[in-house]
Protein backbone atom coordinates (compact mmCIF):
# COMPACT_ATOMS: atom_id res chain seq x y z
CA UNK A 1 0.00 0.00 0.00
CA UNK A 2 1.49 3.14 -0.96
CA UNK A 3 -0.63 4.85 1.98
CA UNK A 4 2.09 3.52 3.93
CA UNK A 5 4.36 6.49 3.29
CA UNK A 6 2.37 9.04 4.19
CA UNK A 7 1.10 10.45 6.96
CA UNK A 8 -1.55 8.08 7.96
CA UNK A 9 -4.19 7.15 10.22
CA UNK A 10 -2.96 3.90 12.55
CA UNK A 11 -5.24 1.30 11.13
CA UNK A 12 -5.38 -2.42 12.46
CA UNK A 13 -4.94 -3.81 8.70
CA UNK A 14 -1.60 -1.85 9.57
CA UNK A 15 -0.22 -5.47 11.06
CA UNK A 16 -1.30 -7.32 9.11
CA UNK A 17 0.78 -5.58 5.95
CA UNK A 18 3.99 -5.93 8.51
CA UNK A 19 4.27 -9.62 8.81
CA UNK A 20 7.22 -10.92 7.29
CA UNK A 21 6.84 -8.42 4.55
CA UNK A 22 9.56 -7.30 2.51
CA UNK A 23 9.85 -4.27 0.32
CA UNK A 24 11.99 -2.32 -2.24
CA UNK A 25 11.00 0.90 -2.51
CA UNK A 26 12.71 2.33 -6.14
CA UNK A 27 13.55 5.34 -7.44
CA UNK A 28 15.54 7.74 -9.15
CA UNK A 29 17.92 10.49 -7.32
CA UNK A 30 16.52 12.80 -5.73
CA UNK A 31 12.85 11.90 -5.81
CA UNK A 32 12.13 11.67 -1.77
CA UNK A 33 12.93 8.28 -1.32
CA UNK A 34 14.65 8.95 2.48
CA UNK A 35 11.67 10.90 3.41
CA UNK A 36 9.18 8.36 2.31
CA UNK A 37 11.20 5.68 4.08
CA UNK A 38 11.10 7.95 7.48
CA UNK A 39 7.53 8.66 6.95
CA UNK A 40 6.80 4.97 6.94
CA UNK A 41 9.53 4.67 10.01
CA UNK A 42 7.08 7.18 12.04
CA UNK A 43 3.54 5.37 10.79
CA UNK A 44 5.32 2.20 12.17
CA UNK A 45 6.92 4.06 15.29
CA UNK A 46 3.34 5.74 16.11
CA UNK A 47 1.61 2.22 16.70
CA UNK A 48 2.23 1.98 20.18
CA UNK A 49 4.60 3.01 23.00
CA UNK A 50 6.75 0.30 22.65
CA UNK A 51 7.40 -0.10 18.77
CA UNK A 52 10.48 0.33 17.74
CA UNK A 53 11.68 1.34 13.98
CA UNK A 54 15.51 0.86 13.04
CA UNK A 55 16.67 3.05 10.44
CA UNK A 56 19.92 2.26 8.54
CA UNK A 57 22.08 4.74 6.79
CA UNK A 58 25.03 6.11 6.05
CA UNK A 59 25.62 8.96 8.05
CA UNK A 60 27.35 11.39 5.73
CA UNK A 61 24.69 10.93 3.38
CA UNK A 62 21.83 11.19 5.89
CA UNK A 63 23.81 14.92 7.45
CA UNK A 64 23.92 16.22 4.10
CA UNK A 65 20.84 14.90 2.64
CA UNK A 66 18.43 14.78 5.79
CA UNK A 67 14.90 13.84 5.02
CA UNK A 68 12.30 16.56 4.49
CA UNK A 69 9.18 15.65 7.39
CA UNK A 70 5.18 15.64 5.95
CA UNK A 71 3.50 19.46 7.42
CA UNK A 72 2.04 18.86 10.50
CA UNK A 73 4.48 16.98 12.10
CA UNK A 74 5.73 17.87 15.22
CA UNK A 75 9.74 17.30 15.33
CA UNK A 76 9.76 17.50 19.47
CA UNK A 77 7.28 14.16 19.46
CA UNK A 78 8.20 11.10 21.47
CA UNK A 79 7.85 9.43 18.45
CA UNK A 80 10.85 10.00 17.07
CA UNK A 81 12.66 8.25 20.30
CA UNK A 82 11.61 5.02 18.90
CA UNK A 83 13.50 5.61 15.74
CA UNK A 84 16.78 4.54 16.18
CA UNK A 85 19.26 5.63 13.97
CA UNK A 86 22.19 2.97 12.93
CA UNK A 87 24.59 4.55 10.68
CA UNK A 88 26.37 1.51 8.65
CA UNK A 89 29.15 2.01 6.64
CA UNK A 90 29.94 -1.15 4.06
CA UNK A 91 27.66 -4.03 2.81
CA UNK A 92 29.43 -6.42 6.17
CA UNK A 93 27.87 -3.79 8.15
CA UNK A 94 24.75 -4.67 7.19
CA UNK A 95 25.73 -8.86 6.92
CA UNK A 96 26.78 -8.54 10.05
CA UNK A 97 23.23 -6.82 11.58
CA UNK A 98 20.96 -9.68 10.33
CA UNK A 99 24.00 -12.45 11.22
CA UNK A 100 23.11 -11.78 14.63
CA UNK A 101 19.41 -10.62 14.17
CA UNK A 102 18.34 -13.40 16.62
CA UNK A 103 20.26 -11.86 19.36
CA UNK A 104 17.69 -9.57 20.09
CA UNK A 105 15.05 -10.15 22.89
CA UNK A 106 11.80 -10.73 21.83
CA UNK A 107 10.57 -7.49 23.60
CA UNK A 108 13.46 -5.51 22.00
CA UNK A 109 12.81 -6.57 18.26
CA UNK A 110 11.91 -3.63 16.17
CA UNK A 111 8.88 -3.43 14.17
CA UNK A 112 10.53 -2.27 11.28
CA UNK A 113 14.13 -2.01 9.88
CA UNK A 114 14.68 -0.09 7.29
CA UNK A 115 17.71 0.53 4.50
CA UNK A 116 18.02 3.73 2.81
CA UNK A 117 19.87 3.15 -0.74
CA UNK A 118 20.61 -0.10 0.17
CA UNK A 119 22.11 -1.12 -3.41
CA UNK A 120 24.93 2.39 -2.98
CA UNK A 121 26.67 -0.02 -0.29
CA UNK A 122 27.35 -2.36 -2.76
CA UNK A 123 28.68 0.07 -5.62
CA UNK A 124 31.59 0.46 -4.23
CA UNK A 125 32.66 -3.12 -4.89
CA UNK A 126 32.63 -1.84 -8.81
CA UNK A 127 35.61 -0.45 -8.48
CA UNK A 128 37.53 -3.05 -7.00
CA UNK A 129 35.69 -5.90 -8.18
CA UNK A 130 33.96 -6.82 -11.67
CA UNK A 131 29.70 -6.43 -11.48
CA UNK A 132 29.33 -10.14 -10.72
CA UNK A 133 31.53 -9.98 -7.41
CA UNK A 134 28.79 -6.65 -6.48
CA UNK A 135 25.90 -9.06 -7.59
CA UNK A 136 26.88 -12.18 -5.55
CA UNK A 137 27.66 -9.54 -2.36
CA UNK A 138 24.21 -8.50 -2.65
CA UNK A 139 22.77 -12.12 -3.14
CA UNK A 140 24.36 -12.74 0.05
CA UNK A 141 23.39 -9.92 2.10
CA UNK A 142 20.06 -10.53 0.66
CA UNK A 143 19.73 -14.10 1.51
CA UNK A 144 20.53 -13.15 5.42
CA UNK A 145 18.22 -10.44 5.70
CA UNK A 146 15.44 -12.56 4.36
CA UNK A 147 16.39 -15.17 6.93
CA UNK A 148 16.52 -12.69 9.76
CA UNK A 149 13.67 -11.61 9.46
CA UNK A 150 11.46 -14.65 8.88
CA UNK A 151 13.06 -16.05 11.24
CA UNK A 152 12.05 -12.98 13.40
CA UNK A 153 8.51 -13.24 12.75
CA UNK A 154 8.18 -16.56 14.48
CA UNK A 155 7.99 -14.27 17.85
CA UNK A 156 6.91 -11.08 16.65
CA UNK A 157 5.93 -8.61 13.78
CA UNK A 158 8.45 -7.67 11.46
CA UNK A 159 9.08 -6.12 8.13
CA UNK A 160 12.31 -5.14 6.41
CA UNK A 161 11.90 -1.86 3.84
CA UNK A 162 14.85 -1.34 1.42
CA UNK A 163 15.48 1.68 -1.04
CA UNK A 164 17.44 2.03 -4.25
CA UNK A 165 18.32 4.58 -6.56
CA UNK A 166 17.48 3.07 -10.25
CA UNK A 167 19.09 5.43 -13.19
CA UNK A 168 16.05 4.06 -15.07
CA UNK A 169 12.60 2.22 -14.84
CA UNK A 170 13.43 -0.24 -12.73
CA UNK A 171 16.43 -1.06 -10.10
CA UNK A 172 19.40 -2.28 -12.00
CA UNK A 173 19.53 -5.40 -10.46
CA UNK A 174 16.34 -6.02 -10.16
CA UNK A 175 16.49 -9.80 -11.18
CA UNK A 176 18.18 -10.07 -8.15
CA UNK A 177 16.07 -8.53 -5.45
CA UNK A 178 12.72 -10.10 -7.00
CA UNK A 179 13.81 -13.26 -5.61
CA UNK A 180 13.63 -12.03 -2.00
CA UNK A 181 11.55 -9.00 -1.84
CA UNK A 182 8.16 -9.96 -3.00
CA UNK A 183 6.66 -6.01 -3.23
CA UNK A 184 8.12 -3.28 -5.52
CA UNK A 185 7.53 0.45 -4.96
CA UNK A 186 8.61 2.55 -8.28
CA UNK A 187 8.99 5.88 -7.95
CA UNK A 188 8.87 8.24 -11.44
CA UNK A 189 8.95 11.78 -12.17
CA UNK A 190 5.55 13.35 -13.29
CA UNK A 191 6.71 16.17 -14.69
CA UNK A 192 5.20 18.75 -12.95
CA UNK A 193 7.90 18.52 -10.34
CA UNK A 194 5.93 15.66 -8.67
CA UNK A 195 6.38 12.20 -8.81
CA UNK A 196 4.02 9.12 -8.74
CA UNK A 197 4.68 6.26 -6.38
CA UNK A 198 3.22 2.57 -7.98
CA UNK A 199 3.39 -0.55 -6.25
CA UNK A 200 4.13 -3.93 -8.26
CA UNK A 201 0.37 -5.08 -7.30
CA UNK A 202 -1.57 -3.45 -10.32
CA UNK A 203 -4.73 -3.66 -7.79
CA UNK A 204 -3.29 -1.25 -5.56
CA UNK A 205 -3.34 2.57 -5.92
CA UNK A 206 -0.36 5.36 -6.95
CA UNK A 207 0.19 8.07 -4.98
CA UNK A 208 1.25 11.78 -6.47
CA UNK A 209 3.70 13.31 -4.52
CA UNK A 210 5.77 16.34 -4.11
CA UNK A 211 9.35 17.82 -2.69
CA UNK A 212 9.57 20.78 -4.19
CA UNK A 213 8.93 22.61 -1.05
CA UNK A 214 11.34 21.17 1.16
CA UNK A 215 8.11 18.97 2.56
CA UNK A 216 6.95 15.81 1.72
CA UNK A 217 3.30 16.86 0.52
CA UNK A 218 0.65 14.31 -0.72
CA UNK A 219 -1.45 15.47 -3.58
CA UNK A 220 -3.26 13.27 -4.74
CA UNK A 221 -3.74 9.23 -3.91
CA UNK A 222 -4.87 7.86 -7.85
CA UNK A 223 -7.35 4.61 -7.86
CA UNK A 224 -6.43 3.26 -11.69
CA UNK A 225 -8.62 0.54 -10.98
CA UNK B 1 9.76 -21.31 -11.41
CA UNK B 2 7.53 -20.75 -8.82
CA UNK B 3 5.06 -23.38 -9.85
CA UNK B 4 7.66 -25.74 -9.63
CA UNK B 5 8.29 -24.43 -6.04
CA UNK B 6 4.65 -24.63 -4.79
CA UNK B 7 4.55 -28.06 -6.09
CA UNK B 8 8.05 -29.11 -4.43
CA UNK B 9 6.17 -27.52 -1.35
CA UNK B 10 3.07 -29.75 -1.52
CA UNK B 11 5.48 -32.72 -1.81
CA UNK B 12 7.56 -31.89 1.08
CA UNK B 13 4.74 -31.32 3.25
CA UNK B 14 3.73 -34.62 2.54
CA UNK B 15 6.82 -36.47 3.15
CA UNK B 16 7.34 -34.24 6.16
CA UNK B 17 3.70 -35.90 7.18
CA UNK B 18 4.46 -39.39 6.62
CA UNK B 19 8.21 -39.58 7.54
CA UNK B 20 9.24 -41.33 4.69
CA UNK B 21 8.95 -40.62 0.47
CA UNK B 22 7.14 -42.51 -1.82
CA UNK B 23 8.51 -43.84 -5.36
CA UNK B 24 5.60 -41.73 -6.87
CA UNK B 25 7.21 -38.41 -4.86
CA UNK B 26 10.55 -39.19 -5.83
CA UNK B 27 9.17 -39.14 -9.98
CA UNK B 28 7.46 -36.08 -9.10
CA UNK B 29 10.69 -34.23 -7.68
CA UNK B 30 12.56 -35.95 -10.20
CA UNK B 31 10.71 -33.92 -12.88
CA UNK B 32 10.97 -31.17 -11.02
CA UNK B 33 14.69 -30.66 -10.20
CA UNK B 34 16.65 -33.31 -12.41
CA UNK B 35 19.96 -34.26 -12.04
CA UNK B 36 19.83 -32.33 -9.12
CA UNK B 37 17.46 -34.63 -7.51
CA UNK B 38 19.95 -37.56 -7.91
CA UNK B 39 22.90 -36.10 -6.45
CA UNK B 40 21.23 -34.69 -3.61
CA UNK B 41 19.92 -38.53 -2.55
CA UNK B 42 23.80 -38.91 -2.89
CA UNK B 43 24.42 -36.41 -0.55
CA UNK B 44 22.10 -37.21 2.43
CA UNK B 45 22.74 -41.16 1.58
CA UNK B 46 26.73 -39.92 2.85
CA UNK B 47 24.86 -38.39 5.78
CA UNK B 48 26.26 -34.67 4.30
CA UNK B 49 23.53 -32.59 5.49
CA UNK B 50 23.88 -30.71 8.91
CA UNK B 51 21.51 -28.45 10.58
CA UNK B 52 23.12 -25.96 12.80
CA UNK B 53 20.38 -24.51 15.83
CA UNK B 54 21.57 -21.42 17.44
CA UNK B 55 19.94 -21.86 21.07
CA UNK B 56 17.93 -20.42 22.53
CA UNK B 57 16.52 -18.41 19.58
CA UNK B 58 16.20 -21.45 17.20
CA UNK B 59 17.58 -19.94 14.25
CA UNK B 60 18.84 -22.29 12.13
CA UNK B 61 21.01 -22.80 8.88
CA UNK B 62 22.18 -25.85 6.79
CA UNK B 63 25.92 -27.12 6.07
CA UNK B 64 25.91 -29.08 3.20
CA UNK B 65 29.30 -31.61 2.37
CA UNK B 66 29.79 -30.96 -1.49
CA UNK B 67 30.01 -33.74 -3.88
CA UNK B 68 33.99 -32.38 -5.32
CA UNK B 69 37.03 -34.65 -3.73
CA UNK B 70 37.15 -31.26 -1.31
CA UNK B 71 34.24 -32.22 0.21
CA UNK B 72 33.73 -28.72 0.62
CA UNK B 73 31.03 -27.29 3.18
CA UNK B 74 28.17 -24.91 2.10
CA UNK B 75 26.13 -23.16 4.21
CA UNK B 76 22.70 -23.30 2.73
CA UNK B 77 19.15 -21.91 3.52
CA UNK B 78 17.05 -24.44 1.40
CA UNK B 79 14.55 -22.32 0.76
CA UNK B 80 16.91 -19.21 -0.62
CA UNK B 81 20.19 -19.87 -0.66
CA UNK B 82 23.16 -21.54 -0.96
CA UNK B 83 27.23 -20.83 -0.79
CA UNK B 84 27.82 -22.43 -3.78
CA UNK B 85 29.07 -21.30 -7.39
CA UNK B 86 26.09 -23.26 -8.73
CA UNK B 87 22.96 -21.49 -6.91
CA UNK B 88 24.80 -17.54 -7.73
CA UNK B 89 25.79 -18.55 -11.21
CA UNK B 90 22.80 -21.41 -12.64
CA UNK B 91 20.08 -20.25 -10.10
CA UNK B 92 20.12 -16.50 -9.31
CA UNK B 93 22.17 -15.45 -12.64
CA UNK B 94 20.98 -17.71 -15.73
CA UNK B 95 17.40 -18.65 -13.63
CA UNK B 96 18.23 -22.02 -15.02
CA UNK B 97 17.49 -24.23 -11.95
CA UNK B 98 15.38 -23.46 -8.98
CA UNK B 99 17.48 -24.74 -6.37
CA UNK B 100 20.94 -26.40 -6.81
CA UNK B 101 21.87 -29.62 -5.04
CA UNK B 102 22.75 -28.62 -1.99
CA UNK B 103 19.55 -26.56 -1.52
CA UNK B 104 17.49 -30.06 -2.48
CA UNK B 105 19.56 -31.62 -0.03
CA UNK B 106 19.02 -29.62 3.03
CA UNK B 107 15.13 -29.49 2.28
CA UNK B 108 14.58 -33.17 1.59
CA UNK B 109 16.68 -34.15 4.98
CA UNK B 110 14.98 -31.65 6.41
CA UNK B 111 11.50 -33.47 5.84
CA UNK B 112 12.73 -36.99 6.05
CA UNK B 113 14.69 -35.80 9.37
CA UNK B 114 17.49 -37.11 8.03
CA UNK B 115 20.10 -34.81 8.85
CA UNK B 116 22.78 -34.01 12.19
CA UNK B 117 21.47 -31.82 13.98
CA UNK B 118 24.02 -29.95 15.98
CA UNK B 119 23.30 -26.88 18.84
CA UNK B 120 25.60 -24.34 19.37
CA UNK B 121 24.73 -20.85 21.53
CA UNK B 122 23.48 -17.98 19.32
CA UNK B 123 26.47 -15.93 19.63
CA UNK B 124 28.54 -18.92 17.40
CA UNK B 125 25.81 -19.09 15.53
CA UNK B 126 25.85 -15.19 14.73
CA UNK B 127 29.39 -15.77 13.71
CA UNK B 128 28.93 -18.14 11.43
CA UNK B 129 25.90 -16.16 9.87
CA UNK B 130 28.40 -13.17 9.54
CA UNK B 131 30.60 -15.28 7.07
CA UNK B 132 28.11 -16.36 4.97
Amino acid sequence: MVERFFPTKRSSGDENHRRGNLSLLSGPISSGKTSLLFQLALNVASASTTTRVVFICHRKKIESNPPFLSQGIDPSSDVFNRIQIKYVDDDEGIRKYFAAFHLHHVDDLPSAVIIDDFGDYFSKLNSVMNSRARDMAMVRTLALCHNAIVDANRKALCELVLSETNHGDSPRSLFIYKRWIPKIFTIKGHGDGSFLLTSNDTSERSAKYSIALQYLILEQIIDDS
Amino acid sequence: MNVTLLVADAVWSNIESTGSVTEEQLSILHLLFGKNLEKATRIIDKRGVKKISGLPSGRSIFQVVGESQKREEYLCFPGDYCGCYSFFYDVVSRGEHPCCKHQLAARLASSLGTYNEIEVSDDHLALMLSKI
